[in-house]
């Protein structure tokens, strides 16, 4: 018999080995799927796209809604399988983490966030009340994007970080994260054809939206133009793949200097994973118009993303912005050839 | 090099791995290895070895003037491309080089020629002195050079271990030119990510340093302005792994530097910084309570000023201290020195040390790989040097016998020709 106690904790966390267990007991198979699981899963997916947290129904003392609810996670995940997106992939593990977050800031003490970390294999001591102690190693398997976050922030000392509450749940929320995006894609044998079939046509929606916002994005600006680094930076941020720290500062600085607005700037990293508009509109405002003069951060020369290991092509010129001006006058001066030859002719 | 330089080289080469045995490196059979000629030090990679015994008979055969081994552990080694050839780990690897840390020392043993207008000096600077233009830098690497990339090495292992808590599985050895490597396994480190590799040199280097992440500059009490607010401080008997380092290095501004010390780094007037020493006692006894004392009574504003340029002198002090290669750090297939094998550049052994031994380590007499005999030579041009305990040079275009072991040294680093 499943308690209601464990249902409703696998209902908030449904990564854990305790839903995982559950879900098992469950016995389901892709033919007793109820409408009420897709249109869950569904709504899961929904909520990744549009980058919000998925918030479970308060479902407590009905414990039939809850299992149904249970199964919509691992439903949601052989969707996202068939649909095979990266970027979504990362939504879907951001919106997870979050949702985990938040539960977790509910709590006043430590239990739950002791009981989780066991659930995730992290060993944590707590040396003092409110202070929570974990292993370099288990630190850095966490995926974060806040500098707050990173290592260099926090108080290490013989092997162990110490965090307060705050910044452990975040580390549990990005341990989450790390850990949806690894199990995804989940394999696909034996999902029946009908189950795939409601998947592609998420698919096709999600694709078309995407397609809309992202001409909003570029604009005046020729991203097919850009020097092969800087090309594939995009590429990977409007796929929402993580980048790290320098890559940011180099994509920023670049799309800065060939004038694409601040507000597109932001824009074009909503898709990265645990965008959060606030500090990314902090951050990238303060490269651009930071600085010693206030005039912003200078876009990095070629010899300097050599030395953040994001060179990949050798473009002959020392500087990227080099590289897109001379494309861009390349293009622009095609495309005005014709022109003159209709005149002339 | 000509033909007779080379082909000298080689005979020393090939002598030397007759009769030295280069010990494997850890798990050799999951390692690519990489060679390289006179001229490149890596022409070809995907190579593998399944022991000790392999890679000497190699050694003993081909005599390579460089040998390189990867950091990364592979299931298929030799296989090609890159991705198929199973990545199951690797070490962690980082790299001190002489010369790239500033040392006084160049100026004397560095010479440099503009590529442009052909003006030419002493040092080792970025850019042509008279017409900006790029420069070509002739270096040379002396036993100050190596002392300052020592106490490089020092530092990591120091925050490696008491910070990192990775003492297990840290070896050292010598470059067999200008610097040191220093690897890292273990089971907590083999598998970490490109991402967490990254993180780590980020705190190595202290990359991304957010002060209020550190407990500086909250406003603990604000006067009519932001400007006149007095700020927190972490405590520094408190204080852990790079709070503490910070800390110290603020403690010890405010304890070792003079008033016009002061003036300058913190933009104070001279009468402001005066008024701080005078209160040196009370500003250490305010950061043990976690304030930053408010330096100037009359214009609390200039407080703000001055504290926020300590820290950053502080954060740019603390970060030279480790000056980290981070190319070699972050990048998984990596390919570096075989330990104890023969650096084709100089003619000297890329030599394991143990930590007890790097401080005495003296390159030009514990990594002189050939001695006996004496050869002819012409010297374009070499600063003074030692080596096997013996003072050579200056030399500019002259002809002069050397023993074997400054002889393979002129002639590896391409500043003689055997006559």
């Amino acid at each position: 018999m499943i308690s209601m106690e464990e249902l409703a904790f696998a209902q908030k966390f449904p990564f854990t080995k305790t839903s995982r267990s559950l879900i098992k007991q469950l016995n389901a198979s892709f033919d007793s799927i109820s409408e009420q699981t897709k249109k869950t899963a569904v709504a899961r997916i929904s909520a990744a796209f549009k980058r919000k947290t998925y918030s479970a129904e308060k479902l407590e003392g009905h414990s039939d809604l809850l299992e149904n609810d249970l199964l919509s996670y691992p439903l949601a995940k052989v969707y996202l399988s068939v649909i095979d997106d990266s970027r979504l992939h990362a939504n879907f593990a951001k919106s997870v983490s979050d949702s985990a977050f938040n539960f977790m800031e509910q709590e006043r003490g430590g239990k739950l966030k002791l009981r989780l970390a066991k659930e995730l294999g992290i060993k944590v001591d707590m040396p003092f009340e409110g202070t929570f102690s974990v292993s370099v190693p288990d630190y850095l398997a966490s995926h974060t994007r806040m500098d707050s976050l990173k290592l260099v922030n926090q108080s290490v000392e013989n092997g162990f970080v110490e965090l307060n509450k705050e910044r452990f749940s975040r580390f549990l929320a990005g341990r989450i994260f790390t850990d949806v995006i690894k199990s995804l894609p989940v394999p696909l044998d034996g999902v029946p054809r009908q189950v795939k079939e409601e998947a592609l046509g998420l698919s096709d929606e999600v694709k078309h939206k995407r397609r809309v916002a992202f001409e909003k994005i570029t604009g005046a600006i020729r991203p097919e133009l850009f020097p092969p680094c800087m090309e594939k930076l995009y590429a990977d941020l409007l796929e929402g793949k993580n980048l790290n720290h320098f890559a940011r500062f180099d994509l920023t600085t670049f799309l800065n200097a060939v004038n694409l607005p601040e507000s597109e700037i932001v824009k074009a990293f909503s898709n990265a994973p645990n965008f959060d508009e606030s500090i990314t509109r902090y951050q990238v405002r303060k490269l651009i118009k930071g600085g010693a003069q206030g005039k912003g951060y200078s876009s990095a020369s070629c010899s300097k993303i050599k030395t953040h290991a994001l060179c990949v092509a050798d473009c002959d010129v020392r500087h990227p912005t080099q590289f897109y001006r001379r494309e861009l006058a390349k293009a622009k001066a095609k495309e005005e050839k014709p022109k003159i030859e209709e005149k002339s002719a | 090099m000509g033909e007779k330089e080379n082909a000298f080289l080689s005979e020393q080469l090939r002598s030397y791995y007759a009769e030295h045995i280069v010990p494997g490196v850890p798990e050799i059979h999951e390692r690519e290895f990489g060679i390289g000629d006179f001229g490149k030090k890596i022409v070809k990679r995907h190579m593998a070895f399944s022991g000790e015994k392999e890679l000497n008979q190699f050694l003993r055969s081909e005599a390579p003037p460089f040998i390189s081994y990867s950091a990364a552990y592979y299931a298929r080694p030799s296989f090609r491309p890159m991705e198929g050839k199973g990545l199951e780990g690797a070490d962690l690897i980082y790299e001190f080089d002489a010369d790239d840390i500033d040392t006084e020392c160049k100026e004397e043993h560095d010479e440099w020629q503009c590529r442009k207008c052909g003006s030419s000096g002493k040092g080792a600077p970025k850019a042509c002195s008279k017409c900006g233009a790029g420069v070509e830098v002739k270096q040379w690497f002396c036993s100050k050079c190596l002392q300052a990339a020592k106490e490089q090495t020092f530092k990591l292992i120091e925050v490696l271990s008491a910070e990192l808590g990775f003492r297990d599985g840290i070896s050292i050895n010598f470059s067999g030119k200008a610097g040191f490597h220093v690897h890292v396994r273990s089971e907590a480190t083999k598998n970490l990510s490109r991402e967490a590799r990254n993180e780590l040199i980020d705190y190595l280097t202290l990359n991304g340093f957010d002060f209020e992440a550190h407990g500086f500059g909250q406003i603990i009490s604000s006067g009519p302005s932001k400007k006149s607010a007095i700020l927190s401080c972490p405590i520094p008997s408190k204080s852990k792994g790079v709070t503490k380092r910070f800390m110290d290095r603020l403690v010890s501004f405010i304890e070792n530097w003079n008033a016009e010390k002061l003036a300058v780094h913190g933009n104070l007037k001279r009468k402001e910084s005066k008024f701080l020493l005078e209160n040196k006692d009370r500003l250490l006894e305010k950061m043990e309570q976690g304030i930053l004392f408010p330096v100037n009574a009359v214009k609390p504003e200039t407080s703000g000023k001055f504290w926020r340029l300590l820290l950053e002198e502080a954060l740019a002090e603390e970060s030279i201290n480790l000056n980290i290669d981070r190319q070699t750090s972050v990048d998984i297939h990596k390919i570096l020195r075989v330990p104890d094998s023969i650096h084709g550049g100089t003619g000297l052994i890329a030599k394991s040390i143990s930590l007890a031994e790097l401080k005495g380590f003296d390159p030009f007499k514990d990594a002189v790989a050939f001695s006996g005999g004496a050869i002819r030579v012409f010297i374009n041009k070499a600063p003074k040097f030692s080596i096997g305990g013996n003072s050579f040079g200056p030399f500019e275009s002259v002809e002069t016998e050397l023993p074997l072991e400054a002889a393979v040294l002129m002639i590896a680093s391409g500043r003689a020709e055997i006559r």
